[in-house]
């Protein structure tokens, strides 16, 4: 699978990056509702988001938090809701504006009878491209999802990771300014998620704004410039990685020698000090910090590297989801 | 489509049937299999079937058309339907699956395009078969056999009109249940509903009709007045018929007019072929219903004169006539007397009237010719058949002409096909020369008797004219300006706004869902 497509046309780079795209005000949606309009699942409770063009988004949240049914929503697979879902302007489930979107879903199911290139051709003239235009489009197509040696054969016989290239072909194949991708690497061997981060990467410098709803959050911690992680059908933190990911207050230092009297070389120091071969971890505040270096190098240790500890988002995630938990449990 | 194995599957079957069609020749006397490889007379085909054919029958006519009309009519038009709409129907329900549904739905297409491409791919399906297998079948009859049958092409547009019809529903269904397993059964239980909706109705219509008829023949008959025909009002038996019975009937007129005319399909493809055959040549007495299909060769029609082919042979016999080189050699005559007489009153109680049998007529005819001038020789008299028809043939010569009378009875009709050869005349059938019988080759009487049996093949006599079976019934009724109940616009009209309704409500359904 190849990242860089330098001859790949970007969907529209001079347009102005940071430009809102997609805007979502106090949007609901509840499943089931009887004719009085009572009872049902709440599957979406007031989620306002905006995402500016450009922009590689994340979506995060436990199984069942509204995630896809958000992105449903925008693309008028779902409807009656409540509140006001836009992109593009155009009130969600527009033509216009679902001919501007590119969508990978999860689980996705594409024509097992057709051959790879059949099932990009048949999606391409759904989107609105010529028979002519989506032929000229496949070959750099198929090289970007490396596909090409594959595409002439049924659909049926390929494994669920070339399945999910395809998908994503379908879904890039009318050049959209906006793509969401509904567990993208999902079956995905380590070499092909590389890939695909690669291909988020590139579209991401066209100008391409990107909607990735995964559970794979090291990938989100990779791609994503902002995320968005809900529960029970609520935004619960939107941000970008630095800002959901807090430091922890632990600093990492790896020295070059580590003396043995390192405990009392730091004395009063910091908390929690620990120690592994040349490297130590210690809580410091910045005063602190600063006072540690200076007595390391004044002793003439060499600093290798140092390290302020932040939470993974997979921590930051997880240690929110259980709050969330708590509470409802509480209640 | 075509990568699709079941039509695949289903092409192959369809292009097996064609094949059989390029295999088997229909020719003039026999079936030939395998391009003459074996040959089998018609005879023997109709025997091994129980029939008796006439003397002088298109045989190669009347079976090609059977095999047509179960290929086309029962075989592609019952069979296959339920074979196409078990493998059309999951078109809806599969895209309509989750996987599928979203990847479909998220483009810039409507649903209702998005339908309407699944309803016209059906069509599409079975279009390409029924135009393969009808097309196939008219090529492989017109090149091996010869015999070029335009007509049978319209039973593709007939199959692809019922297919439209279930399809539709099979479609709405699809979508509102989501389940290819409810779209086939359902499609299958509506076909055959709505057939015996139909057929329900039409027994009913038909019996209600006839014994409105006989009240009113009766009543007329009563009163000593012609029957027109034209008032057919309910019996008031039927307006006594319980209320159970009356609230069956009502539901059954209500279904009839309500559903599609599914069972009109047949009757519209017989409708188009003759539209595009043109209706075959016969002179018709219209009371008797008694018919002749075939010009005797040689001859020339004097009566009915000026063009018409109906006639009322009670007032005026059909008459053909052969000239020779002495003026008029042979003549034929076909005509229909009453059998009704009255009976000598003995009683007292006034005239009563009986019905001559075959034999009561035969014998007056013999009496006849026994008084004939210039008679030679003995009057015979003979046991045969028309058409099926037990009949009496009476032969007697006189006055230099060879006579032979055709007497059966019908009815209240005794009907009388009289041949008056010249004695030394000789027909030229087959387009042989006149002149003296050169060796091994026929006689004046052998090729006069050829003649007579040749002519009689093409007569036709309706049995039971007045009670024809309920489809016969129907197809004569089944025109363009006939009452709403077998009106073909109104046929036509219904159904397809049937289709519009079923594909309205499947749209209706499938901006509802949330995928």
């Amino acid at each position: 699978m190849s990242a860089t497509t330098p001859e790949l046309e970007p969907a529209d780079t001079r347009r102005a990056r940071g430009a809102t795209i997609l805007q979502v005000r106090d949007l609901a949606k509840t499943y089931g509702r009887s004719f009085l309009g009572k009872g049902g699942f709440r599957a979406l409770d007031g989620v306002s988001l905006e995402v500016g063009r450009g922009q590689v988004f994340g979506l995060l949240g436990p199984n069942g938090a509204g995630k896809t049914t958000l992105i449903k929503v925008l693309l008028g697979l779902v409807g009656s809701y409540d509140g006001d879902a836009r992109l593009f302007d155009l009130p969600a489930g527009h033509p216009d504006s679902r001919r501007r979107v590119g969508y990978l879903p999860e689980a996705h199911r594409l024509p097992g009878y057709l051959t790879g290139r059949q099932v990009i051709r048949l999606f391409a003239m759904m989107s609105g491209l010529d028979g002519a235009e989506a032929d000229r489009r496949m070959a750099r197509l198929l090289e970007l999802v490396g596909m090409r040696e594959a595409a002439d054969r049924k659909v049926r016989e390929y494994s669920k990771g070339m399945q999910q290239r395809i998908g994503i072909a379908q879904a890039l194949v009318h050049e959209p300014e906006l793509v969401f991708l509904d567990e993208p690497t999902d079956g995905v061997d380590p070499v092909g998620r590389a890939s695909i981060r690669a291909i988020v990467q590139d579209l991401k410098a066209r100008g391409v704004t990107i909607f990735i709803n995964s559970h794979l959050l090291m990938e989100v911690e990779l791609i994503c410039d902002r995320v968005v992680i809900m529960v029970q059908g609520k935004i619960l933190r939107e941000g970008t990685i630095d800002e959901l990911t807090p430091r922890t207050g632990s600093v990492r230092i790896e020295l070059r020698a580590a003396p043995a009297d390192l405990e009392q070389l730091l004395a009063g120091l910091g908390t929690g000090l620990k120690r592994d071969g040349n490297v130590f971890e210690v809580k410091l505040n910045d005063v602190e910090l600063d006072q540690t270096i200076d007595r390391l190098r004044a002793r003439g240790l060499g600093i290798r590297s140092l390290d302020q500890r932040r939470l993974s988002l997979e921590e930051s995630f997880i240690d929110m989801v259980k709050k969330v938990a708590r509470r409802t449990v509480r209640r | 489509m075509l990568d699709n194995k079941i039509f695949r599957v289903l092409l192959v079957l369809v292009c097996g049937i064609v094949a059989c069609f390029f295999l088997v020749g229909f020719q003039k006397d026999e079936l030939q299999v395998v391009w003459g490889l074996w040959s089998i007379r018609y005879e023997d085909v109709f025997s091994a079937f129980g029939q008796r054919m006439a003397a002088g029958s298109d045989l190669q006519g009347l079976l090609v058309q059977r095999v047509q009309s179960t290929v086309v009519e029962t075989l592609c038009g019952s069979i296959g339907m339920i074979v196409c709409l078990s493998a059309t129907a999951f078109f809806l329900p599969r895209m309509l699956e989750k996987g599928a549904a979203d990847l479909v739905f998220a483009k810039p297409v409507s649903r209702f395009a998005l339908m309407l491409s699944r309803y016209v791919s059906g069509l599409l399906f079975v279009g390409i078969l029924a135009v393969v297998g009808t097309f196939g079948i008219w090529l492989g009859l017109l090149v091996v056999s010869g015999y070029n049958d335009p007509g049978v092409l319209w039973g593709a547009v007939t199959l692809i009109y019922l297919f439209g019809i279930l399809h539709a529903f099979s479609c709405c269904v699809g979508v509102f249940t989501r389940s290819t397993v409810a779209a086939i059964l359902m499609s299958v239980v509506f076909f055959m509903g709505t057939g015996c909706v139909h057929s329900s109705w039409l027994v009913k219509s038909f019996f209600q009709e006839s014994e409105a008829a006989d009240a009113v023949r009766a009543e007329l008959e009563h009163s000593g007045t012609e029957e027109t025909g034209e008032v057919v009002k309910p019996t008031a038996q039927e307006s006594e018929s319980p209320w159970i019975m009356r609230m069956l009937m009502t539901t059954l007129d209500s279904l009839h007019y309500a559903l599609p005319k599914t069972s009109d399909a047949d009757y519209l493809t017989k409708k188009l072929r003759k539209a595009v055959e043109g209706e075959p040549w016969r002179i018709v007495d219209d009371d008797s219903k008694l018919s002749v299909t075939e010009l005797p060769e040689g001859f020339e029609i004097v009566e009915p004169s000026g063009g018409r082919l109906h006639v009322d042979a009670s007032k005026q016999p059909i008459v053909f006539v052969a000239r020779g080189e002495h003026g008029e050699a042979g003549r034929i005559e076909i005509a229909r007397k009453t059998r009704i007489v009255e009976r000598p009153d003995t009683s007292g109680k006034g005239a009563r009237t009986r019905k001559l049998s075959t034999q009561m007529v035969a014998d007056a005819l013999v009496e006849h010719a026994k008084r004939a001038e210039g008679l030679v020789g003995d009057v015979a008299i003979e046991k045969t058949t028309v058409d099926g028809l037990y009949a009496l043939a009476v032969h007697w010569t006189a006055g230099g002409q060879n006579h032979t009378v055709h007497v059966m009875t019908s009815n209240d009709w005794a009907l009388e096909i009289a041949t008056h050869f010249a004695v030394e005349w000789k027909p030229t059938l087959g387009g042989r020369r006149r002149g003296p019988p050169e060796p091994g080759e026929r006689g004046v009487v052998e090729e006069q008797a050829r003649l007579l049996r040749h002519f009689l093949g093409g007569v036709r006599i309706a049995r039971q004219v007045d009670v024809p079976n309920p489809e016969e019934w129907y197809e004569k009724r089944f025109t363009w300006s006939a009452p709403l109940s077998s009106n073909i616009a109104f046929s036509i009209g219904s159904s397809l706004l049937f289709i519009a309704l079923m594909l309205g409500c499947a749209w209706w359904k499938l901006r509802r869902i949330e995928f």
